[in-house]
Parts: C-alpha cells; sequence; structure tokens
C-alpha cells in the first residue's frame, strides 16, 4: 500500500512545516493573511479573501463547535478498512477556519453545536494530524 | 409572451446497466443515433454539438472531437465541459443558440463507469486534506449534509428513508429502471448504514448507458417529428469557495438559484408539476426541495414522509426512479425522463396533465444549474 507521505505530497512540503511542526507539538498552526488578517486553511499561496501573498504563521485557539460528523461503517477507500467504525467531524474553529478531522471517540450522537477541542493522534505511523473530541467527554 | 428561446426537439437513449465490450463513446453514438430519429432528422441539421464527459473519461474520451469524429460531423459550434453534467451541458447548448453561434445542437453522453469498475472513492476524486483523514466517497459529506439536517431540524431517518422508497415506488413503473425490486420504509430502516446516517438506498448506483438529447431554437421547431418541449428559463449559482463558505452543507444558494429561476419564467413552485433533482444522494433531494421552495427550510423531512413525492402525490419528484433506483446517469435520464413526461409517453407512470417541470442539478458542493421545461413556449 502508498503510505499516505508518498501519495499526500503536503505532507514533506517544505512550505508547509509550520503546520506540521505545530501538529507535532500538538498545536494549530495556520496561515495568517498579513494585510487582513484572515486565518485561512486549507494553505494557499494567496489570501482568498483580499488575495495579498503575504502571511504569518499563527497559533490558532484548539476549540471550536461541530458543523456536523459522518460515521463510516464501510471502508470506501483505500486505507481505511482497519479504522472502521470511525467517525470525521467537521469543526469550525472559533478563530474562523473549517476543519476537517476524526472525532474521537467515534460517536454517532455528537450533535451539531457542541464544543470540541482539539486533539492529536497519528493518521499513519509517524504522521499525527488534528482530531476532535467533545468538550465534556463523549455524549456515549 | 413567447418566452421560450430553444427547444428540445429530439431525445435518445440506450439500454440502462452494464454494457461490457462498448467504448463509452460508442455507446454515446447508439444515444446520438436514437435521438435523431426521435427528431426525425438526419445528421446533416445539426449545426452545433455539446459533449459531455462520463467520469473518469481518459484522453479525449468523449470530447466534442471525439464525438465529431465519431459522428462525422462539422458543427458550426462544438463544446466539451470540464464537468458537463445534464444540466450544465444543456445551458452551454441552450446559451450558444441564444448567442447565434448555431441552430440546432446535438448533446451526447455515454459511460460505461459500471463495466469498467471505476473507483469513486476520492472526495473530490483526488487526495486532499478531507481524504486525509478518511472523509472518501460522496457519501461522507452528504452523511455530514444529512446529520446537519436531523440536528438541526429535527429530521428523522425514516423522513430521510421516503426519499429513496419514493423513487424505487416510481421505478417499479418505469420498464428501464435498474433497481425495480419493492422496498418499503420498514425494508429501509432494517438496511445496515454505509456512512451513518445514511444507508445504501441513500446513495447513487453505478451504471452504464447513454443519453443524447436535440435542442433547437423554438422557433424552428416545426423542422421537427413530434411536440416540442420547450426551456421556459434557466439559472445556475456556484459555491466555490467550499470550505471557505460559513454553511458549505446545507448548500443555501439552491435557493439564489431557484428564485432566479422561477423569476425568469415568472412561475412560482405550486406550478411545477413534475421535478427532478438530481439525486446522488437522497440528502441533495432534502435540500432541494427546500431550496426550491416547495417546503420551508427544514421542513422537507416532513414534506417526503407525507407522501407529496411518490405516485399519485402532490410533487410527483425523480418519476424515473432517478439515480436510487433508475440509472447513474448524471441527471441525463431525469431530463429523458422530464421531456418523456410532457410529451404524455410514460405509459403507467404518466403523470396526468403534466405541463411544466423542475430540472435540478447540482454538482456536489460546487455549484448547481435549474431550468423550467414546458409543453407551452410560453
Amino acid at each position: 500500500m502508498t503510505s499516505l507521505a508518498e501519495s499526500f505530497p503536503e505532507i514533506a512540503d517544505p512550505a508547509l512545516a509550520p503546520f506540521w511542526d505545530g501538529v507535532r507539538a500538538e498545536k494549530i498552526i495556520l496561515q495568517s493573511c498579513g494585510k487582513c488578517g484572515y486565518m485561512r486553511w486549507p494553505p494557499a499561496p494567496r489570501c482568498p479573501e483580499c488575495l495579498s501573498a503575504t502571511a504569518q504563521w499563527k497559533e490558532a485557539a484548539p476549540t471550536g463547535i461541530l458543523i456536523s460528523h459522518a460515521t463510516y461503517h464501510r471502508a470506501l477507500g483505500a486505507g481505511t478498512a482497519a479504522a472502521v467504525p470511525y467517525s470525521v467531524a467537521l469543526v469550525r474553529l472559533d478563530d474562523g477556519p473549517q476543519l476537517y478531522g476524526r472525532l474521537e471517540p467515534h460517536d454517532a450522537d455528537a450533535k451539531a453545536g457542541a464544543a470540541v477541542r482539539a486533539c492529536f493522534q497519528e493518521i499513519e505511523p509517524g504522521i499525527p494530524f488534528i482530531a476532535w473530541r467533545l468538550e465534556g467527554g463523549s455524549q456515549r | 409572451m413567447n418566452l421560450a428561446k430553444t427547444a428540445i426537439v429530439g431525445i435518445g437513449a440506450t439500454e440502462q446497466g452494464r454494457i461490457p465490450g462498448e467504448s463509452a463513446s460508442e455507446i454515446a453514438v447508439r444515444a446520438a443515433i436514437a435521438a435523431m430519429a426521435d427528431a426525425g432528422i438526419d445528421k446533416s441539421r445539426i449545426d452545433g454539438l455539446v459533449t459531455c464527459r462520463p467520469p473518469f473519461a481518459a484522453g479525449r474520451v468523449g470530447t466534442d472531437e471525439d464525438m465529431g469524429q465519431r459522428l462525422g460531423m462539422n458543427p458550426a459550434f462544438a463544446s466539451t465541459l470540464e464537468y458537463g453534467a445534464c444540466a450544465f451541458s444543456l445551458h452551454l447548448a441552450a446559451a450558444a443558440i441564444q448567442a447565434g453561434l448555431c441552430n440546432t445542437v446535438l448533446l451526447t453522453y455515454g459511460t460505461n463507469v459500471r463495466s469498467a469498475a471505476a473507483d469513486f472513492s476520492g472526495a473530490g476524486f483526488s487526495k486532499d486534506w478531507q481524504s486525509l483523514v478518511g472523509l472518501v466517497h460522496i457519501a461522507g459529506p452528504a452523511a455530514m449534509a444529512a446529520r446537519r439536517h436531523m440536528d438541526l431540524y429535527g429530521t428523522t431517518e425514516e423522513q430521510i428513508g421516503w426519499v429513496a422508497v419514493a423513487q424505487r415506488e416510481w421505478a417499479q413503473k418505469n420498464p428501464i429502471a435498474i433497481f425495480r425490486d419493492p422496498m418499503t420504509i420498514e425494508d429501509y430502516l432494517a438496511s445496515p448504514y454505509m456512512v451513518e446516517p445514511l444507508r445504501r438506498a441513500d446513495l447513487t448506483m453505478i451504471s452504464d448507458g447513454g443519453a443524447a438529447v436535440i435542442l433547437t431554437r423554438a422557433d424552428r421547431t416545426k423542422d421537427f417529428r413530434g411536440k416540442p418541449v420547450y426551456l421556459l428559463s434557466m439559472a445556475q449559482q456556484s459555491a466555490m469557495r467550499g470550505d471557505q463558505n460559513p454553511d458549505k452543507l446545507m448548500r443555501p444558494w439552491i435557493a439564489d438559484m431557484a428564485q432566479r429561476t422561477y423569476a425568469q419564467a415568472g412561475l412560482r413552485p405550486a406550478d411545477m408539476n413534475l421535478a427532478y433533482l438530481q439525486d446522488p444522494t437522497s440528502v441533495w433531494v432534502l435540500q432541494m426541495l427546500e431550496g426550491f421552495g416547495f417546503c420551508g427550510v427544514g421542513e422537507a423531512g416532513p414534506f417526503v414522509w407525507e407522501g407529496h413525492t411518490r405516485p399519485g402525490g402532490s410533487l410527483p419528484v425523480n418519476t424515473n426512479g432517478g439515480q436510487l433506483s433508475e440509472c447513474y446517469m448524471w441527471n441525463w435520464m431525469h431530463l429523458y425522463e422530464a421531456v418523456r413526461q410532457l410529451r404524455g409517453e410514460c405509459g403507467e407512470r404518466q403523470v396526468a396533465g403534466a405541463e411544466v417541470a423542475l430540472h435540478a442539478q447540482t454538482h456536489d458542493f460546487w455549484k448547481g444549474a435549474a431550468t423550467i421545461l414546458s409543453t407551452h413556449a410560453g
């Protein structure tokens, strides 16, 4: 099986090192526009709001609200079989951007609007990523 | 008022299901021949060609160049959209005619995704930040949309299930539908989740098939055989900013597109006798019922549960069975069905007196296109 690092070049992209260094340090470090301050995700060479090419990497608060989530009971993509069942959440950070990440523990009853906090877990050995847990623990 | 500027004067389709041993392009050619026969013309009468590439098409497969060579035609106008699924190709053809670039357009589509065992796992069909965390296949984001609808409005799984159950009831009356076995709401609820809260029946099938359409100037329909179906209005809306948008999942922009579609035709939701709402997932149908004003925002669950979209209901939806029960044809067979209903050719499932139909499609979270079709020019 192709490893994520091979199939997803962003993992080794030097331009994105601040993000990956942040994840390894259990922090969410994202690009913030140097001109208008818009915090963006995913990484991009220009601000989609004001089109400025200047950006700083800034730490975002590790908190947000759950927009929704989906619970995979069947493996629908290569490399996901071992994880089933698992939940993927869409989270709006309190600092603005929206991110996808695993909901841990997997909880089919989590409700839209619930407060979540970032946790960090490996999506493949050696590759940590942002995941989410419900504030106050699982509702199950 | 003579509102319509273009009209559909020919439709053709191949068998739907598994077509092993035939290329996507050749399947499209057979559909094109059928559409020309339906219109009562030969290819010399066509001066426009809009072709739709199938999913995962390699190289030139399905492009205007490919189809023009196979069909032996040098039309004045020829074009292929990168994503041309039915409604977007139809609008391109209509716009070309209205701009005076051509008079009569042949639209073609053929696919062998089923026989070719295409891989639909990529969300957005590429490695991206979503697939990195396991959000793969359109079933995932659709399940998120369903979950959010349930959380915001109290929609239940049973209500969602009525989308697929109602469409199966229609498919049972459609001889070309692939899934025709009876399916009750109890059967639906007893089936396992694919991506909770969605089940297999909430997701499109994958099938092979071809379809073609002939579109001409509304003032030239007498040159063709049969009853024309006029395009009264069309509108599109995109949401290209994707996750930068505040509520990507619920696709509120559908309502903007709907408002313009109705305004251009001077019609209201209650004027629609039929609705064709493309259904890669059942959730898209719920969102479009709301966006197009057939019920209030958040009310689509009770609306389908009450039976409005079923045979005999107040708003027949996807009377061919849609992509959930008839076939996977990127909305082309919804258009084929809409035209046949408006011509009164649908036999057991014919909706009596149908004169106006809405045909709408969305391309995931990216964009949508809608058309109002009518037996009258205005």
